[in-house]
């Protein structure tokens, strides 16, 4: 394979990269919108265009649901950041560093979304439904829909005491504990019971999608670095032609 | 083997966006940018075909 026909040096002098701490941050708001800031519109867009298109096909690669009987079980995307809620239990209240090490420990369960916070604002919803997640009162309304559904399978010859449960499965389902106000459950940690139904339904498509989530992340990390630092190679000013001095006579 | 015709469609999709963002992420030129995607695009198909291509030699031993 060929080299580039190009001379080519790493210094990114000849580019005018104005407000490049700026840049960086709007690059890693959004994907592309430093260098669009910095006048490089072209190049800006195509990496919002690419990188939002990788991220938000793999979030719709990874939105999938199954009904089981009654039951539909769902995972609304596949970016989301678990409430490890026996990391809470196991570090005391009293430790300074407590909820650092509480993310740490829910990174370690999920460390997907470590890759997938560097896409910025779009996965802004999943850091939201993780500050919101209450494990103790999620894990008590998903005890209460099992029993709830389990006895709605034995009611099927009772329309009156299947409506009254149905009513109750509604209800518990559309609350604030299972579903944030704003975002529902959109970048939500899914329930147990729903992962195991999902992934045992779909293929292994799920376990494709975050794969596209994560590389639109780190790919935005390189896109970040080029609006502080821009490109790695750029093009280099021919070196001049050497020139014949003439001889100084003495 | 049989092969779910949706990854055809998705593995494409994420060699042409990776090539491209990598590529303007190492020059500022357009010629440069779209020279260079087509190296790494290359580059990527060859590894691929290379993992999949043992990965069905394993499967025979």
């Amino acid at each position: 394979m060929t080299n580039l026909p190009l001379t080519t040096t790493p210094t990114p002098s000849s580019i005018s990269l104005p407000f490049p701490v700026l840049a960086g941050i709007l690059s890693y708001l959004v994907p592309g919108l430093g260098q669009i800031v910095q006048g490089r519109v072209a190049k800006g867009l195509l990496f919002l265009v690419c990188i939002y298109s990788l991220f938000f096909y793999g979030v719709y690669l990874g939105t999938a649901s199954v009904q089981l009987g009654e039951r539909t079980y769902r995972i609304n995307s596949n970016v989301y950041l678990p409430d490890i809620d026996e990391a809470r239990g196991n570090i005391p209240q009293t430790d300074g560093l407590r909820s650092i090490r509480v993310l740490l420990s829910s990174l370690y369960n999920r460390p997907q979304f470590a890759g997938q916070f560097w896409v910025g604002i779009a996965a802004w919803p999943a850091i939201i439904q993780y500050r919101t997640y209450d494990a103790e009162r999620v894990q008590a309304a998903e005890r209460e829909l099992d029993g709830l559904y389990a006895e709605l399978a034995a009611m099927k010859d009772n329309p009156e005491e299947s409506a009254r449960l149905r009513s109750r499965i509604s209800e518990i389902e559309q609350s604030p504990v299972l579903r944030n106000p704003l975002l529902g459950d959109f970048m939500r940690e899914p329930s147990a019971s729903a992962t195991n139904a999902v992934h045992n339904a779909a293929d292994k498509r799920l376990e494709l999608a975050w794969v596209y989530t994560v590389i639109a992340g780190v790919l935005n990390i390189m896109v970040i670095y080029d609006a502080i630092a821009g490109p790695a190679f750029v093009l280099a000013l021919a070196p001049p032609a050497p020139t014949l001095q003439p001889e100084r006579k003495s | 083997m049989t092969v779910n015709p949706i990854y055809l469609i998705d593995l494409p999709l994420l060699i042409v966006l990776i090539s491209l963002v990598y590529s303007a992420t190492r020059y500022e030129d357009w010629p440069s940018i779209l020279y260079e995607a087509v190296r790494w695009g290359f580059r990527l198909v060859l590894f691929l075909a290379g993992i999949s291509l043992a990965l069905y030699a394993v499967t025979w031993l």
